[in-house]
Order: structure tokens, then sequence, then C-alpha cells
């Protein structure tokens, strides 16, 4: 007996030994890349019009003139912001578009992100069911709320209307529940009647208004932080990416640039262009007048406005998504890495 | 490659547990999850137990029916889900489903053989001293006869139906440990994954040491089945 318990500690204490020794820090990350042949980027974006910047610079040809014939672009839809911050973060996409919020996350964790400009600021809507008598925040109490993943930059946004109305988030009906789940399969959920609401990124909110299904409780310019004018869309880069190839990420954020001033200067040869590149990446295209009335809720602008993260980056503090952040708050110091964004807006 | 962030250290693991449990969330989705597994086992017992003495004691049953089941022991039980989110919604009673549907072939599989093996001179010297061949001969003689298999089928079942939990709970709503797996995926968060795996990791000890293996080892001895030393 005795010695079944001195085995059982000594395999416990092993196997504790083991694990905090994959906790230390590693030693740097690897470098492998060389540059005299054809470089591959790889490029992440969301399967959302949100990201029309990504899209008409795809394209357009913005990105590949910008890049360089060399360079070969490799494209990676990714349903919600989750998915594309751990990809990033394990080096399997160098560039990308996300959401705000997601990074935030993950960059608490890993530290191998950086934010290097934005794209698009606000162009999520509140969304209800037609029958689910939603018809005000006040009233999503013990109803069902989707949004596109956990810490997500919509949930961030709806835990701050919830806070506004004083509503709480909760597991059962005394508050709002909340469910994550891809934005197409919110769209069926909804129509089946499994879910009563829903903050979703665009198309998704005028989609599901079009289609019949719900009704838009609250337009993209009050969702909160600073109604509306809040980044949800914005370019990051894994470290080791920007440390061997800043010149790629310029470049990248030279075509996020021609492509905002395309969209904002003929935003009519627009459509087909986001439409052209949903298809490649969901197999569904979208209808001009949904991309129209969609890219009216977007503010596209490269400036990123550190405050409003700043402000979500508390809620998911709140929301308990970020943990052992002491009474100093939280250092997001190291996030940014605007000095690209800086020569570009400088014109260098 | 930096491992860095990507398995965390046993300190943070401790840590996430400790705070997981202090603030109610770790504890609401273990009871979330127990509550749901132990619904759904149960139901397979009862299911797979029927099913397993019909199929022992009709021919007919068990050359028609009994072949589906074999069959359908071989399906994951996660590819039902798919049908359980449509005909009961991304709910518990998709997740209860499922799990159910994972133990319980495995159960009747298990009851139904152990019943074909009970040794025909017990069930005919039970009908000599007046059971009859109905209820009386199932539940004194037959059940007691078969129990050293069913315990055995019931290990396996619960194993299995842990299997089917976690996947449903991985995408179905609620409060469970596979939904704070998905949490702490979505999250990034390593140190709340590992938490979980070993939440399930040690719950799935210790029920089988101290529930079915205890269990076991007394009806084998009970039964003089059990000729290892201990």
């Amino acid at each position: 007996m005795y010695r079944k318990v001195a085995y059982s500690s000594l395999m416990i204490v092993l196997i504790l030994t083991l694990l905090s020794g994959c906790g230390t820090p590693g030693l740097g990350s690897n470098s492998s890349s060389k540059s005299d042949n054809p470089i591959t980027v790889k490029l992440g974006v969301l399967k959302n019009v949100t990201h029309a910047p990504a899209f008409v610079a795809i394209k357009k040809g913005y990105l590949q003139e910008r890049l360089g014939a060399n360079v070969k672009i490799e494209v990676q839809g990714f349903s919600n912001g989750s998915d594309f911050s751990t990809a990033m973060a394990t080096g399997q996409i160098d560039i990308g578009y996300v959401g705000p919020s997601p990074v935030i996350n993950q960059y608490i964790r890993s530290k191998n992100i950086r934010i290097l400009s934005g794209a698009n600021n606000g162009g999520a809507v509140l969304v209800a069911r037609k029958g689910s008598g939603v018809t005000s925040v006040k009233e999503m109490a013990g109803k069902l709320v989707a949004i596109p993943t956990k810490g997500s930059t919509n949930e961030i946004s709806l835990r701050l209307l919830l806070q506004e109305q004083g509503l709480q988030v909760s597991a059962d009906k005394s508050g709002v529940q909340l469910i994550a789940m891809a934005p197409a399969d919110t769209l069926t959920a909804m129509k089946q009647g499994q879910v009563d609401a829903a903050l979703l990124p665009e198309p998704w909110g005028t989609q599901i208004m079009n289609e019949g299904i719900g009704d838009i409780v609250m337009d993209w310019d009050q969702i909160p932080p600073n109604k509306g004018n809040y980044p949800l869309t914005i370019i990051v880069s894994g470290d080791g990416f920007l440390k061997d190839h800043r010149d790629l990420a310029k470049s990248v954020l030279l075509a996020n640039e021609d492509a905002i001033k395309f969209i904002k200067d003929s935003p009519d040869d627009t459509y087909s262009l986001v439409s052209d590149e949903l298809k490649e990446l969901t197999g569904k295209g979208l209808d001009a007048e949904l991309i129209k009335a969609t890219l009216a809720h977007l503010h596209l602008t490269m400036n990123i406005d550190q405050d409003a993260l700043k402000i979500m980056a508390q809620v998911a503090v709140d929301a308990g998504y970020i943990k052992g952040v002491g009474a100093e708050g939280l250092d997001l110091a190291g996030l940014y890495d605007l000095s690209l964004l800086k020569e570009i807006q400088e014109g260098k | 490659m930096d491992w860095g962030w990507r398995f965390p250290s046993a300190l943070q693991t401790v840590h996430t547990f400790y705070e997981g449990m202090a603030n109610g969330q770790l504890l609401e989705a273990t009871l979330g999850s127990l509550r749901r597994i132990l619904i759904a086992f149960v139901l397979s017992c009862v299911i797979g137990m029927t099913l397993g003495v019909l199929f022992a004691r009709s021919r007919l049953l068990d050359e028609t029916f009994g072949f589906v089941v074999v069959a359908l022991q071989t399906v994951p039980s996660i590819a039902w889900l798919p049908f359980a989110i449509i005909w009961f919604g991304l709910n518990d009673f998709a997740v209860v489903f499922i799990t159910t549907i994972g133990a319980t072939w495995t159960m009747t599989i298990a009851s139904r053989s152990g019943i074909k093996n009970i040794p025909p001179i017990y069930l005919q010297s039970a009908q000599m001293f007046g059971t009859g061949r109905g209820f009386r001969l199932l539940y004194q003689v037959m059940i007691p006869a078969a129990i050293p298999q069913l315990i055995t089928g019931m290990r396996m079942a619960w194993a299995f139906a842990w299997r089917a939990l976690v996947s449903g709970e991985l995408i179905a709503r609620g409060i469970g440990l596979g939904q704070l797996l998905e949490e702490g995926r979505s999250l990034g968060d390593t140190s709340l994954m590992l938490c979980i795996v070993l939440v399930i990791a040690i719950l799935g000890t210790i029920s089988d040491h101290l529930v079915f293996k205890r269990i076991e080892d007394r009806i084998w001895t009970q039964y003089g089945l059990n000729t290892a030393k201990t």
C-alpha cells in the first residue's frame, strides 16, 4: 500500500516537473525563411464584408502590385477572430485582417502579435429574430444571443451594451445567455427559432433582415464603444514576420491604403470585387444591394483608436477572459507597432 | 519553436483551477457535465439492458435488430450531433441524446452476452424451482447471474459516455466542461484547457476506481470469480 502511494506521488511529481519545464519561455522563434527565393505571404481574413478593404486589395490586385511579382499570396478565410488569432500566434498566417478583441486576448498570452494599422471602424449590428419579443436592448433579458466567438469584438460591444442597460450575462434565464457560433450558422439557427438575437458583423445583420428572419434592433452607429466608431477590422502581423519582412508588411499596409481609397472613390465598382472574393472564401457570393447596404455601415480608416481598444480590453478583463491583471491595469504597449503606419501617413 | 505559451506551467494551471473553483465557474461546469452524464448513463443502462435482455431471449430480434445494434455501435456518437441539433436544438437535450446513444449500444451488447453466457443449468434448475419463464426468472436468476458482465458493460458505457459528452458539449450551448474547454480555446487560454483535461481525467479515475472497480471487485469476490491474489 505504502509502496503504491510512493510510486504514484513520484509519478505526480515527475509529471508536474515536466509540465512546469514546458512552461518556461523558449529560446526565441525560428527564422527559417530566406528572402532570395520566392516568398509566400500567408494572409488571413475573416469572411465578413467588414473586411472589404482586404477583399478589394486582393481582387483589385493592389496587394500583388505592392508586394511585387516575386511574392506569392496565399489567402486563408476564417469564420471568427479566435481561430484567426490562434493561427497567427502559431505561425500559420503571417499577416491579416481581424477584429481587435481576439487579438488582445491572444496577445496577453503569447505576446507575439502586433497591431500595425486600422482598416475599418464599426459595422456590427444588433439583430433580433421576428417573434422573439426583442425590440430593445432591455428586452434581451432571459434571451439567447449569438456572437461569432467567445471574446470576439462583437461580444465586447454586446457586453458594453448590456452594462449600459444594467443587464447581466448569465448561464440561465435571469440574464442574457450567450452562444458562440459562426455568423452563417446564426442565420440558420435564427430561422429555426433557436437563437433570439445576435450581435454580428455585416453583412449578416442586413442579410437576416432582408431574408425577413429578423429586424435590426440597434444600427451600427449606436453600437458601443464610441457609437460605432471603434476599430472592428485591423491589420495585425506575427512579430516573427514583422521582424524578417518589415518591407512586405509595409506593402500590405500600402495596399490597404489603396483599397480604402478605391472603395471611397468608386463604391459602385467595389460590390462585385467584394462579392467575388467572398465567393472564393465561402463558395457563395453576395448580392450587390446587400454589399451596398453593408458598406454604408462601415467607416473605413487606417487610424487606430487606442482608447477605444483600452475600453474593450477592460471589458474582456471584467468578463474574466483576461486573467491576472493587477491594479496597474493592462499593459498593451507591446501590442502596437504603428511605426509603419506613421511612415506611410507621413509619405515616406 | 517557442513552446512558452503553448503549454501552460503547472503553476498557471493550479492558479486557473483555484480561480475557477473560487468564482464557481469550474465547479458549475463540472456539476453541469456530471448531471448530463448521469442522466445519459442511467438512460443508456436502462435502454441497453432492456435491449440486451430482449436480444438474448428472442432469436428473431437478435438476428434482425441485434445486427443493427452492432452496426450502430461502430458509428461514433458525435456523428449523430448534426441530427440532434436539428431535432432538439443546440441545447442540453441534444448533448444528453448523443451521450445516451454513445453508451447504449455498448451496454446492449454487454448485457446481451452477459445473459447469453448464463449456464443453461441455472435457468433449468430455476424453472424447476418454479420461477416460470417470465419476469421472475429474469430478475431472480438471469440478472444476478449476468451481473459481472453487466458491471463490465457499465464501466465501458461510462467511458464511452464521457467521450460523447465532451465532444457534444464542445458544440452545444450551456454550462459544462466541454463548453469551458471551447471557451479556453477561443481565448487562447491554454491553462484553462489543460485544467479541463485534468478535471476530466480526475473525474474519470475517481469514478472508475472508487465506484466501478470497487463494485466489480466485490462482485467478483462474491461470485467466486476472483482468482487473482489481492
